[in-house]
């Protein structure tokens, strides 16, 4: 049977049927165990060229005369090629395979004509998008969005189901905890606007403490220079304080008379708590 | 006397405290509590006025659109 190993015979020995079909026909690649098998049956006769397939690891190896490797199909793509998980294979020249390690996060692949493979993991280009920074419940009397990246070109917020603990309190938004009286909000077009006259950005109408159906959507403009007035707009329906069956809708522009990046977003009502609510901050690209 | 709490949500860190306010968040959160009831008072106020006035017109037997007639 495969895998009896090698046999020394001497002169005067009878070749019988079970030697030629054990160590001949099925055996023109030994077939061993192990390496450690093999080592201990060809100890004394190893040869250069001979062949053996070993069990345990399913590879093929050839003695070169000082050691055994493995044979290597010049048409097949050996395992040892890739390294790490999202590794792929690809070629730099006619029949020249290469491995091409995974890339960042979220990095797509693309060519690059300069690169020895002519690919590349590279961030997508253009088309823009709305990456998802943070889900805040809305808690106590303010939540604030703190440290946030420079490296996108608007904001977005979106609040969900804003409810104030106290009737008719409408939502309030400040940047960069700045409380002076620096924003003014206009509700339609305005010719001759004066000086800033809040405190904050009003969002919402009053709102109601009972059922809240409201959604906000806010948009922050190019928030992150520093040398203009930043601007935003907010559309917003807000389940009525009086009449809980009935929606309020108001859709503002806001001014905040400040030049300086914003770098943190304040949501508050405009008195107390919020009893519940979600607000979501996006980096729009 | 326990302070409002406030929710810090760092977008760098992805941390979440939820903690009172400082003395001085807390100067602030009442001059704005005081801003914020004082336009709730004026807001009533004028309402009430409005009212007051108007039924000071039915007293009279007169209508807004009497007294636009004669320009006032």
């Amino acid at each position: 049977m495969a895998g009896a190993g090698y046999k020394l015979f001497s002169t005067g020995d009878v070749l019988s049927a079970s030697d030629v079909n054990t160590y001949l026909q099925q055996q023109t690649v030994m077939v061993f165990a192990s390496a450690a098998a093999r080592t201990t049956a060809l100890s004394s006769v190893l040869a250069e060229g001979m062949v053996s397939y070993l069990k345990d690891t399913d590879v093929v190896e050839i003695y070169t005369g000082a050691a055994w490797v493995s044979l290597d199909d010049p048409n097949a793509i050996q395992n040892s090629i890739v390294d790490a998980k999202g590794d792929i294979i690809t070629a730099t020249a006619d029949n020249t395979p290469a491995r091409l390690a995974i890339g960042a996060n979220a990095t797509v692949l693309t060519a690059d004509s300069t690169t020895a493979t002519g690919l590349k993991w590279a961030a997508p280009a253009g088309g823009g998008g709305m990456t998802l920074i943070a889900t805040t419940t809305l808690s106590g009397s303010s939540i604030s969005w703190t440290s946030i990246a420079s490296t996108y070109k608007n904001l977005v917020v979106v609040v969900q189901n804003y409810k104030p603990a106290t009737n008719g309190e409408y939502l309030i938004g400040q940047f960069n905890t700045d409380t002076g009286t620096n924003y003014r909000d206009v509700a339609a077009s305005a010719d001759a606007v004066g000086a800033a006259d809040r405190a904050n950005l009003t969002v919402s109408f009053e709102a109601s403490n009972s059922v809240s159906n409201s959604i906000q959507y806010w948009t922050i403009y190019d928030y992150a220079n520093s040398t203009t007035y930043k601007q935003a707009e907010t559309i917003s329906w807000n389940t009525n304080k009086t009449t809980t069956t009935n929606m309020n809708f108001i859709r503002r522009n806001h001014l905040w008379y400040s030049a300086a990046a914003i770098t943190s977003v304040q949501l508050k009502p405009s008195a107390g708590n919020f009893t519940s609510g979600t607000a979501l901050l996006y980096g729009v690209s | 006397m326990t302070k409002p709490m406030i929710r810090i949500h760092d977008t760098e860190t992805g941390q979440i405290i939820d903690r009172e306010m400082t003395d001085d968040e807390f100067k602030i959160y009442e001059m704005e509590q005081k801003i914020e009831a004082d336009r709730k008072a004026a807001k009533l106020k004028a309402e009430n006025d409005k009212l007051v006035a108007q039924s000071k017109l039915e007293a009279l037997g007169l209508t807004i659109d009497e007294l636009k007639a004669l320009g006032l």
